[in-house]
């Protein structure tokens, strides 16, 4: 045997010896250990579930069921049934989710209200690994387990962290109230045909909160492409009666209707069985709009009765929205004497940030126009890195100049900040909407006065060059 | 290679002439990513100087068994063995510092400090000798460390906490920066960029001393060869 040999073998056999015996002493320590980590984990989870619905059931007659978890859910991973001896308290959903600030691992308590619909409890944290996180469990964790903020509500200065809570809450709701992953999915497929000139795979649903008692209305999402909003779907069901041959039966309805400026832009129909439903889609809903809604007529009387019902569901409650959201902007003045007619944009002004644009009147008079603006900045953060925030307003203006400023959506940090020290002075004629000095909240302040100028501008324009 | 015994030297010379933190600069980012609260930095303190004397002791007793051409990966599983071993008693027995020293314990086994010391030192000395040097090593560092911490707990959080960390404390918290309703912390100093700078001010400090007593050394010297000289 030559040299090489021998020391090939020699390295061989140490290699072995040393790697088994690492081995044997990881496996032995692995023995001591494994128990001990397992009970350790076990405690902190039952420590954790038990947390979840203390204040409605003895923590010690609590027991919790794990059950299967639908396999197409995106952020729950494990699923508890509640019971504290007698009765099932809740369902306790552990759930983990990642975006583009990091992970949140979370316990999800959920339990049946007196209509027997499913609803938030609380959360407990098992780990917010977030760069806002400070701001998100301020702003909107601990008020959504105060109970003093909806879950829906994820403006708070770390919305996509929000953003995020609110998704996952969203699924353990929906699985409480036995909508499946599959359910969600052909949901989803119906609703990006709803805004079917526009890219479906651009489009993002923010499912809004119902404070209402409605008849048809069963959900309203808010429907995005990037930063730029579409309009609002409406899922509506209903019943009604239909006659086959002398018979009398019910049939349902239910649709999913896209509204934009108070327009019927599209119906995509889910359910149909009433007859002639052919001649319902083909007939009434391709030809119905805001204004004629209660006039086509089809073949599908019966349908289109119902569907008339709907649709003045909705328009009722888009118009209630609108009003109320533009009628912000003149504070002494009641809501519901007001009414908003949309404008069209200035053809050939830039309209970098310039949405949409509303005359308001009061009776005969009128108030002023209402200029929904929004645009983007990257500004520095408080976790001192770059970031793009959003923000947008309804600014209010008449020949006076300014009547009032209405933040309707702020991503940005230091919100409280720019609203005191900038929108307020501003919006009360005590600072020059140019001037974003010793606000703190620079670069908000700066995208807000470039957006309250290109309104001041168009109003001018439009008003004949004031 | 035989080198001459020196169980003191082994032992001290890690905590303060060849500091592996404040003279070597080894060990700089868990020196950073750790040191955001002392419990955390001697919970770290302590698993490092564990798995530095056991792989130590380990790679000095088999030195000369192990062929040189087989040495390095021989000690990176000797090192990663005894780093796993810790990770495993740190879940079961601390798990807070577990969840609070993350991954930073998993890395151990690429630390520079614990092969460095394998290679310079427990290759070629005693058993003995390489248990002083790896604990001599291992107390440097964690000093090292909570020195860095101490300062930016103090002044990122105005206070220092115990018994958060390292759960068998129990728990208390010494206001230093804090009086009432006024807190005069600055949570910057709990950023990495906080760190770098109580890092930088305390090897400014170390190297201002360093520098006094050479200089110190230097005159005394030249006041002895002047007397010698004035004496002829």
């Amino acid at each position: 045997m030559n040299e090489l040999v021998k020391k090939g073998i020699k390295v061989g056999l140490t290699l072995s010896l040393i790697s088994g015996g690492a081995a044997a002493l990881i496996g032995v320590t692995n023995v001591l250990t494994a128990p001990i980590i397992e009970n350790n984990a076990s405690a902190k989870l039952r420590d954790s579930l038990g947390k979840v619905f203390e204040d409605i059931a003895d923590v010690s007659k609590q027991t919790y069921e794990a059950v299967e978890v639908d396999a197409k859910a995106t952020y729950i991973t494990e699923k508890y049934i509640v019971s504290d001896g007698a009765n099932e308290v809740g369902k306790i959903y552990h759930v983990y989710g990642k975006n583009s600030y990091g992970s949140i691992e979370l316990l999800v308590g959920i339990k049946k209200n007196e209509n027997n619909e499913a609803v938030l409890h609380k959360m407990v944290e098992l780990s917010i690994d977030q760069s806002y996180k400070g701001t998100l469990v301020e702003n909107y964790f601990n008020p959504v387990n105060a109970g003093t903020r909806s879950y829906e509500d994820s403006k708070c200065g770390a919305s996509v962290g929000a953003g995020l809570i609110k998704s996952m809450v969203a699924e353990c709701i929906d699985d409480a109230n036995g909508v499946s992953g599959d359910d969600k999915a052909k949901e989803l497929e119906f609703m990006k045909q709803v805004f079917k000139d526009v890219d479906p795979e651009t489009q993002t649903f923010d499912k809004l909160s119902i404070k209402e008692e409605f008849t048809y209305i069963k959900d309203i999402y808010l429907v995005k492409s990037g930063s730029n909003e579409l309009g609002y779907i409406y899922k509506v069901d209903g019943e009604g009666d239909y006659y086959e041959e002398d018979e009398k039966l019910i049939g349902h309805l239910g649709m999913f209707v896209g509204i934009s400026d108070l327009e019927i832009v599209n119906s995509v129909v889910y359910d149909d069985t009433f007859s002639f439903a052919a001649m319902f889609e083909g007939t009434y809903l391709t030809n119905v709009t805001s204004s004629n809604y209660e006039n086509v007529s089809c073949g599908a009387t019966y349908t289109a009765t119902l569907a008339k019902n709907m649709f003045k569901e909705i328009l009722g409650h888009a118009t209630k929205t609108q009003n109320s959201s533009l009628a912000k902007v003149f504070k002494n003045e009641t809501s519901s004497d007001l009414t908003f007619n949309k404008v069209n944009l200035t053809e050939g002004a830039a309209n970098k940030y310039i949405k949409k644009i509303y005359v308001a009147l009061k009776g005969e008079t009128e108030l002023g126009y209402v200029y929904k603006v929004s645009g983007t900045r990257v500004f520095t953060n408080e976790e001192q890195e770059d970031e793009k925030g959003s923000l947008s307003l309804l600014v209010g203006i008449n020949e006076t100049g300014i009547i009032n400023i209405i933040v309707e959506e702020d991503t940005f940090s230091y919100g409280a900040m720019f609203e005191e020290g900038y929108l307020a002075p501003v919006a009360s004629g005590e600072k020059a909407y140019n001037d974003v000095s010793g606000v703190g909240a620079t670069e908000t302040s700066r995208l807000a006065s470039m957006m309250i100028k290109e309104a001041l501008d168009d109003y001018n324009v439009k008003k004949g060059g004031m | 290679m035989k080198t001459k015994s020196n169980h003191k030297g082994s032992f001290l010379t890690g905590i303060i002439a060849q500091n592996p933190l404040f003279v070597s600069l080894l060990g700089l980012c868990p020196a950073l990513a750790v040191t955001k609260d002392i419990e955390s930095a001697i919970g770290m303190g302590i698993l490092f100087t564990f798995v530095l004397v056991c792989s130590n002791i380990i790679v000095s007793l088999l030195r000369k068994i192990i062929p040189d051409e087989a040495r390095t990966p021989c000690e990176i599983v000797i090192i990663a063995a005894f780093v796993t071993v810790t990770k495993m008693f740190c879940e079961a027995f601390l798990p807070s510092l577990y969840s609070t020293l993350g991954v930073f314990i998993s890395l151990l086994v690429v630390n520079c400090i614990v092969l460095g010391r394998a290679e310079a030192f427990a290759k070629d000395h005693g058993v003995l000798d390489s248990l002083l040097d790896g604990l001599g090593n291992g107390i440097g560092y964690t000093i090292a460390i909570v020195v860095i911490a101490f300062f930016r707990e103090v002044l990122g959080k105005g206070s220092i906490t115990f018994g958060k960390v390292l759960t068998f404390i129990p728990e208390f918290s010494i206001p230093i920066l804090k009086f009432g309703e006024v807190d005069l912390s600055m949570s910057f100093f709990q950023n990495p960029a906080g760190g770098f700078i109580v890092l930088a001010l305390t090897l400014a400090v170390i190297a201002a001393y360093q520098t006094f007593k050479a200089k110190k050394l230097k005159i005394k010297k030249q006041n002895e060869l002047k007397l010698a000289k004035g004496d002829k």
